[in-house]
């Protein structure tokens, strides 16, 4: 390296203190500058940034709702995904199963609140998150949705842009533990105190922000470049060949799988605070599976039941809804529901609910997030 | 601790402090380095850091033996070289290929399910140490250089970290050197290792990471990505394998010129490879020679005529394939490798394939009839054709890649612009290697300019930490 331009030769400690601070001094400005850029933008770039995050979107929000409002009933929250969400295109018509779950309660004498934490998008991370700030408020019953096809990849699926939500919720003690599991699992290089941090120096979306909004810049040329080459696109995978790989990989093995962990970790805690817990698994369409492949419904019950057991949940806390549906109440091949979906996967879900809370009423509540974790 | 994680950033820093600011002697900066590289790697796995520091020491004692007993009984100096490489051969065989070949002996034989003990987990950086103890046995076999009489140089020289995950992979005839006398650590040094620092940084962060979220979202996909979308994959795979590979190397290079050592060249801008061979003078140089010198040429190299010279080449590259990974897609890779090098060693000795520059000079090299630019462009496509089964899960994935390319589908999402971009940006910087030095021009910069780049990239980061990734190599 010696001998380099005009700069080789004997370095006098005068010599090097100069070319440090030559160095340094733009380098900080620099950094000094952008950062203010970022802080002066920081509002509408932080819009940006937490407008991708699906928990952000929904569940956060009508988390804080519920914080807010007093306890008047007994509280049942349920986390899932978007298999929650029934519609029937073309003229849609939209429910949920925490709508049908709240109706069919409902119907008769109102004796539990339904606090609806799903939301498209959502991982089974999120729960494990969710449920840190659910908890604060009295909780009666926790259901989870498990959607099969997020076992399907052996990793948990990437969807870090989503992330950031999950660390918000969490308090730098608990950040440090998902960090630890996430390692552990080999699941994710997110990094839940980092992004804590950033949360509260007020910054958390702002990088996201300048970063997606350079992307957004980028995926506007991109669709303005299909248009102008007039590039054909298509607006569905082909459906047979997605369900014949499906069918293959629903053969997975559930219980090994990171979300078990994930699953278990959340019962665990559920189970630590006296929190009742129902697990459901939501309805595949295996009408159809049937008769695509060497689908075995058999094989998949079996390696449901081996899911069961390693998360821990007893057979009342477990329910298994992933055959109950016909084919035509799925809305497309990753098991969305139909309009009149929703309604059925709600009954069993509240037969089984109302078994739990005529058990256990509504003194199985925890009032302090901390005691658990 | 990934390089690209503040973890690292906040290690690194105490590191430097330490070994500039407090400790003076060399003898301690060394046990330092020593012990900081073992917490690295227990910072991954403590169990596996006793595997590290007992195969260490075990090839450390070996390698004494074999340099004492070579000359007077070079049986058992052999025997010795034997029972080394045995062991480190052995332990790479059980950590990462035993399950892939009781598998593979399963689906001929129908054998149960694999037992427990054969579904392990690959310690972290396996097959770079290993071939670092190796390579150092045998060169004191072979009495190329004599051990070290120093076990805490040798433990160093294996498990140096800036290069302890995922190399290069260092001979000792070049870090053992290094070790004898203190390094005079300048402001020259100081400013090529930053600049090879930030250059690695934005390869990884910015570049890598961002063409893996398009790579990675087509290959889970294949099925349902158009033909454009899976052709795009193919050029955004291969420049996101070197930016990936590349910046981890350049990082590694940085952090190790900061302590005052050099590392060996591992990319020499591959892409503009004219030909097999010399793409393998250009990429992973460390692994290419580490192979050439002991595989290749203890297999008989070129001396044995030509059909023995081809079966020679393949037999190399597809052990070179199944480095990286127990999966039939590497053997594949590897094996298309040998195969090319092969056909380009047969082809280059024919007269119509080449002509004389006529210069007169006997010396002179010979070119290929055919334009330059030609040559590299079915260099790099052929180079870029083979990462496909590379990166795919399976073989079953790789063909139903081509198969989607060949099937015209069209498009799932928006033309993948940013890949292009990026992809292009490779080429670029590639062709822009070719008219300029940038690490000699870089030095001309003013220091004032350097920090004010240096600043961006740290922003730079900033803005792309959040889709991070894993390096690739780390898996293999």
């Amino acid at each position: 390296m010696a001998g380099q331009g005009g700069r080789a030769g004997h370095e006098s400690p005068s010599d090097v203190r100069r070319a440090w601070l030559a160095l340094a001094v733009p380098f900080v400005a620099v950094v000094a500058a952008c950062l203010a850029l970022l802080w002066t933008y920081r509002e509408p770039l932080a819009k940006i940034g937490a407008g991708r995050g699906a928990a952000e979107r929904g569940a956060l929000r009508r988390l804080e709702k519920w914080r807010r409002k007093p306890v008047m009933l007994p509280r049942m929250v349920m986390l899932g995904d978007s298999l929650n969400v029934c519609t029937t295109p073309p003229a849609p018509r939209t429910t949920t199963v925490g709508l049908a779950v709240h109706a069919v309660i409902n119907r008769g004498h109102r004796r539990f609140d339904v606090v609806d934490l799903t939301q498209p998008g959502l991982l089974p991370l999120y729960y494990y998150a969710l449920l840190d700030d659910a908890l604060e408020t009295p909780v009666s019953l926790v259901v989870f949705e498990l959607n099969l096809r997020t076992f399907l990849d052996p990793r948990v699926r990437a969807g870090e842009e989503r992330l950031p939500g999950l660390a918000r919720t969490l308090d730098f003690d608990d950040a440090l533990r998902v960090r630890e599991a996430l390692e552990r699992e080999g699941m994710s290089t997110f990094d839940p105190p980092i992004m804590r941090l950033k949360q509260q120096l007020g910054l958390l979306y702002v990088f996201e922000g300048a970063r997606q909004g350079a992307l957004d810049l980028i995926g506007a040329g991109a669709a303005w470049a299909t248009a102008a080459l007039g590039l054909p696109r298509r607006s569905f995978p082909a459906f047979g060949e997605v369900t014949r790989r499906l069918s293959l990989s629903y053969m997975v093995d559930y219980a090994g799988h990171p979300n078990a962990t994930v699953i278990r970790e959340a019962v665990r805690e559920l189970h630590a605070a006296r929190v009742p817990v129902i697990v459901y698994v939501a309805p595949i369409d295996v009408e159809r599976l049937r008769g695509t492949s060497d689908f075995d419904p058999e094989e998949l019950a079996r390696r449901l039941e081996d899911l069961r057991v390693s998360i821990g949940l007893t057979n009342e806390e477990w329910l298994d809804l992933h055959a109950i549906l016909p084919s035509e109440r799925f809305r497309d091949y990753q098991n969305h529901l139909k309009f009149e979906g929703c309604a059925e996967v709600g009954r069993p879900l509240v037969d089984r609910a109302v078994r739990h809370l005529v058990k256990r009423p509504a003194d199985a509540r925890r009032t302090s997030a901390g005691t658990a974790r | 601790m990934l390089f690209n994680s503040l973890y690292f950033l906040v290690f690194l820093a105490l590191v430097l402090i330490v070994h500039h600011g407090v400790l003076r002697s060399f003898a301690a900066r060394k046990m330092f380095l020593l012990a900081v590289s073992w917490l690295f790697y227990a910072s991954w796995s403590p169990r596996f850091l006793l595997l590290l520091i007992a195969t260490t020491w075990i090839d450390f004692q070996l390698a004494r033996i074999i340099h004492r007993t070579r000359a007077v009984s070079p049986a058992r100096a052999r025997a010795l070289l034997i029972a080394s490489l045995c062991l480190n051969l052995g332990l790479l065989a059980y950590f990462k290929y035993g399950l892939f070949l009781y598998d593979s002996a399963g689906a001929v034989l129908a054998l149960p399910p694999a037992p427990g003990f054969l579904a392990v987990v690959v310690p972290l950086g396996i097959s770079f140490y290993t071939f670092h103890s190796i390579s150092y046995v045998i060169d004191t076999y072979r009495g190329i250089r004599p051990p070290t009489d120093s076990f805490p140089d040798f433990a160093l020289y294996v498990a140096f970290f800036p290069q302890l995950i995922a190399g290069p992979i260092t001979r000792w005839g070049f870090f053992g050197p290094q070790l004898a006398t203190q390094p005079h650590v300048g402001m020259a040094r100081i400013e090529a290792s930053l600049f090879l620092l930030a250059v690695g940084y934005v390869k990884k962060v910015v570049c890598a990471d961002s063409l893996g979220g398009f790579v990675d979202g087509v290959y889970g996909n294949i099925g349902e990505h158009g033909w454009i979308e899976l052709l795009v994959a193919i050029y955004a795979y291969a420049f996101q394998i070197y930016f990936d590979f590349s910046g981890y190397t350049d990082i590694a290079m940085g952090v190790a010129g900061l302590l005052g050592f050099r590392l060996p060249e591992n990319f020499r801008h591959p892409y503009l490879a004219e030909n097999p061979s010399e793409f393998w003078r250009r990429w992973h140089i460390s692994l290419s020679t580490w192979l050439r010198d002991y595989l290749y040429v203890p297999l008989g190299g070129n001396r044995h005529g030509t059909a023995r010279t081809y079966v020679n080449l393949l037999i190399t590259m597809l052990l070179g394939g199944l480095w990286h990974g127990a999966a039939w897609t590497f053997v594949v890779w590897g094996g298309f490798h040998g195969l090319w090098l092969a056909a380009h060693r047969a082809l280059s000795g024919r007269d119509w394939w080449r002509t004389s520059l006529r210069t007169g000079d006997a010396a002179a090299p010979e070119t290929p009839r055919t334009p330059r630019w030609l040559r590299r462009t079915v260099t790099f496509h052929l180079v870029a054709l083979a990462w496909v089964p590379f990166r795919s899960a399976s073989l079953g994935d790789a063909l139903a890649f081509f198969e989607g390319i060949a099937s015209g589908r069209p498009l799932l999402h928006p033309l993948p612009v940013g890949p292009i971009l990026l992809v292009l940006i490779g080429l670029a910087t590639h062709g822009l290697a070719t008219r300029l030095e940038i690490a000699s021009w870089w030095r001309t910069v003013p220091r004032p300019v350097q920090g004010a780049v240096y600043g961006l990239v740290v922003i730079l980061m900033a803005l792309f930490h959040a889709q991070s990734g894993r390096f690739i190599y780390f898996q293999f």
